[in-house]
């Protein structure tokens, strides 16, 4: 009614205000109508039809298109002002679509509705659709960087993104005590969204790596906006605690949140500017790709669980890819919560290097063998399928440099291995405990853990930082991620703390059950000794049954020559008993396997420091290019095979991965040989010390051929050979 | 030997080894031989749309194989109980397909992984 009695001020300069006052009432699309009724009538000045002609039109108008109207959006004039009366209409059925699209939750917690305009935000010329990561680029680049100094494969990763498109933006104004919101989108997206004749609002899926229509782009940036409305309207969710875990968003220490550390195969590196980017790009994904599900698990749930509905559950074809590559050999590993019984804090003991005096954190991921129907406590003895996931800076060049731990300019990562592969690492070949204690989990937070440790797998490039991110860090992040609303974590500092201590305060919280390592019964379970005393075990063994001098200490009897090593077993044996021999001759063979550990170590680190040496321009004795061309022709075929590469190019966790492809490919043949070669040219700088091992290899060949005669062993060399040529290579 | 030649990878272990070696076993089983052994080794995962299934098999076969050349160094009578001995009796009963009773008494299991064990770390 306000309409008709002010219509004569249309003329001159009132009518807008007056219409925008009047709109207030009004939903979006009877506001474009009347001042589109406006534009038409200014050029063509047929002020007396035209006022009669309006006033029926529009009576027609408010009747039909008050079924696209939604309570949520509010159009601005300067926007209607551009638009035919088919744009209108493409846009009405848009908004439509959004209001479809947006959760309940959120429609009603946002009290007065949005103000909607489009403007130029940019100096771009028109809207393109972002690009999926170009994986082919930044191969090369890994290999430019792997043959470039300091043989660094990771800073292709630490690029910073080019010059954005501003999509979208939304503002907040206080009035009287309420707040108003207007959403600005793109004015380029007119042309490249309602330009076009055909709809395309029916058939729109998103990509693995993106949206792929200007349309479906603007649909995310309308939602994106929305998300941020909600956020503000909820008390700012993108910065509680719960979303801050979940999203793996760090707590820092000089700034309330530190940067997101997921940024690999992340789905739009924007996220990473702040939580409340995280918050909206997240729902952007949640609410428009069914896949969002299966790529980021963990924020999935949240979402679900924050607006209690799972919109596209219905559209939704994929399923968890559990599978991830071991750390070496690429081979797959399966995570699969469904066949874990527990998961547990792995600790390795102090070392004797700098930098492993307060041990290293890790998660055991105590998975169960193929027989077993159930996940339960015998899986525990199926060591084959258990696995490790653990956080490790890698190094650019063969030496830890200490004050690039500190300021953070090492990158880490989270490898994954075969527990096999951790026993070696550490019992045998560095000498160090392990300790395994079971995490309190229930079914549902081990699947939590699990989902947030593939996030991790597949998406995490952090900086490693001796004191503030390092593994102790990761694993309590990782664990908040499971258990957001653990007071017991929240309490524990993280930051500082050492791997053993951290174990210590999670035993404190009641976080893992208390294990006695002492105990039989944990031996092997849960507590894995080095190595060495295994050997001391024996050497003692030895000296107590009068075998080997009691003046003789364990680095001494070592220390001998082979074939003196093996004079004492034989002289031994003559006076043994069938029983004894096999007590005696274990602890022999035992003390001899630790001797060839040490060997093996020692030599890494001489191969280590050898390398180094060479690569800063020292001249080594015997050392050629031709292993440093070897070294780097090596790590080309290895960069290839970086798995975050050989997944496909979506983003978050790969749905799917192509193992058979990587192990049957080019590159993979490649790193093997390379990898042989190295060895063979390493061999030849090392004479002496192939040697001894050889005669190592030797006794300890003679010690097992001792006791196979006499224990009637069913196993025939055929059998042995059986299974050789089954493992052995082509 | 275990010996690890490309050290040029070099991976700190957070605030603990000061390097741990990239540990590419140096055998890996190729796709032709791992199927003449497919029926006796694990079909693997049965969730996700990925595919892998040689490589799959080639992983479970890797892991007997560790198993086997861990479990070595307990193959004697005092840790016949312990889950790395018995591990590596399943592992080995696995790779032969046999049934763990078919492989004998304890003393001659930890006499086959001993040398099943050696003959694979020679092959490294």
């Amino acid at each position: 009614m306000v309409f008709f009695v002010s219509l004569d001020s249309l003329f001159n300069g009132g009518i807008v205000k007056s219409v925008e006052e009047w709109a207030e009432s009004w939903s979006a699309n009877e506001y474009f109508f009347v001042a589109e009724m406006y534009m038409s009538m200014q050029r063509k000045f047929l002020f007396t039809r035209a006022w009669i002609a309006c006033l029926a039109l529009l009576l027609v108008s408010i009747e039909s298109r008050a079924e696209v109207s939604t309570s949520l959006f509010k159009l601005d004039s300067q926007f209607v002002k551009e638009l035919s009366p088919s744009t209108l209409n493409q846009f009405n059925h848009f908004i439509e679509e959004i209001d479809k699209t947006l959760p309940e939750k959120i429609k009603n917690s946002i009290s007065s509705p949005i103000h909607l305009r489009f403007s130029k935000l940019d100096d771009t010329a028109e809207i393109t659709v972002p690009e999926c990561q170009d994986l082919k680029k930044i191969r090369e680049e890994v290999e430019f960087s792997a043959i470039g100094l300091g043989f660094s494969q990771n800073s292709f990763l630490r690029k910073s993104p080019g010059v954005r498109v501003v999509f979208g933006q939304t503002t907040r104004t206080l009035s009287n005590g309420v707040f108003s919101y207007i959403i600005e989108l793109n004015h380029h997206f007119i042309p490249a969204v309602f330009g076009a004749k055909v709809a395309q609002y029916t058939t729109l899926q998103t990509s693995s790596c993106g949206y792929d229509t200007p349309l479906l782009l603007l649909k995310a940036t309308l939602l994106h906006e929305v998300g941020h409305v909600y956020d503000w309207e909820s008390k700012s969710l993108s910065i509680s605690s719960k979303f801050l875990k979940i999203a793996l968003w760090h707590a820092g220490i000089f700034s309330e949140t530190e940067k997101n550390q997921l940024t690999l195969r992340s789905p739009d590196s924007y996220e990473n500017q702040s939580p409340a980017e995280y918050f909206a790009v997240n729902l952007e994904h949640f609410l428009l790709d069914p896949e969002y599900a299966c790529r980021r698990p963990s924020l999935h749930r949240y979402f679900t669980s924050l607006f209690s509905e799972d919109p596209l559950a219905s559209q939704r074809q994929c399923s968890i890819n559990t599978r991830v590559p071991h750390s070496s050999t690429y081979l797959p590993i399966d995570l699969n919560p469904d066949r874990i019984y527990q998961v547990h804090y792995l600790l390795a003991g102090k070392g004797s290097a700098l930098m492993s005096r307060w041990g290293h954190a890790m998660f055991r991921v105590v998975g169960c063998a193929p027989t077993r129907i159930t996940p339960g406590p015998e899986c525990m003895d199926d060591i084959a399928y258990h696995s490790v996931i653990s956080f490790r800076a890698v190094l650019g060049g063969f030496n830890i440099n200490y004050l690039d731990g500190i300021l953070g300019r090492m990158p880490a990562e989270a490898y994954v291995f075969n527990f096999t592969d951790i026993i070696s690492e550490y019992n045998f070949g560095e000498q160090r405990d392990l300790y395994s204690v079971p995490l309190q989990l229930s079914r549902d937070q081990i699947r939590d853990v699990i989902h947030a440790s593939l996030s991790r797998i597949s998406e995490y490039q952090g900086s490693y930082y001796f004191f503030t991110n390092n593994c102790s860090t990761e694993v309590i992040d990782l664990l908040k991620t499971a258990l957001p609303e653990s007071n017991a974590l929240d309490k524990m500092n993280s930051w500082i703390d050492t791997p053993i201590g951290l174990m210590e305060q999670l035993i404190g919280e009641r976080i893992v059950d208390p294990v006695q390592f002492n105990a039989e019964k944990s031996l092997y379970r849960y507590y894995f000794p080095s190595y060495i005393k295994t050997a001391q075990r024996a050497f003692k063994e030895l000296v107590n049954l009068a075998i080997l001098p009691k003046e003789m200490n364990i680095k001494d009897y070592l220390a001998l020559p082979a074939e003196k090593r093996l004079d004492y077993y034989n002289t031994a044996k003559v006076n043994l008993n069938p029983t004894s021999l096999k007590v005696v001759n274990s602890a022999f063979y035992q003390l001899e396997l630790s001797e060839r550990d040490y060997l093996a170590s020692y030599l890494e680190n001489q191969i280590r420091n050898m390398l180094s040496r060479f690569s800063q321009g020292e001249q080594v004795l015997g050392m050629s290019r031709d292993v440093i061309v070897k070294i780097k022709e090596h790590l080309i075929y290895r960069s290839r095979l970086a798995p975050k590469l050989i997944a496909e190019s979506g983003y978050g966790i790969p749905i799917h991965f192509d193992f058979d492809h990587m192990i049957h490919s080019r590159d993979y043949r490649e790193f093997e040989r390379t990898m042989l070669d190295l060895h063979k040219m390493v061999k030849s700088f090392f004479p002496k010390n192939f040697e001894q091992n050889e005669a190592i290899g030797k006794n300890i060949k003679f010690l097992m051929e001792d006791t196979r005669a006499q224990s009637g062993v069913s196993i025939q060399k055929d059998q042995i050979m059986k299974l050789l040529s089954v493992i052995k290579k082509p | 030997m275990k010996l690890n030649p490309y050290v040029f990878v070099v991976v700190l272990a957070s605030s603990a080894p000061a390097f741990a070696l990239d540990t590419a076993s140096g055998i890996v089983t190729s796709a032709s031989d791992t199927v003449s052994n497919g029926g006796k080794l694990s079909s693997g995962s049965t969730t996700g749309t990925t595919t892998g299934t040689t490589a799959t098999t080639t992983a479970a076969f890797e892991a007997r194989k560790k198993a086997i050349i861990v479990g070595a160094r307990y193959a004697a009578p005092d840790y016949y109980k312990t889950a790395i001995f018995k591990n590596a009796k399943a592992a080995l009963a696995g790779t032969l397909g046999k049934s763990e009773a078919e492989l004998g008494t304890d003393d001659q299991v930890a006499e086959m992984i001993k040398n099943v064990a050696e003959l694979l770390q020679e092959q490294e």
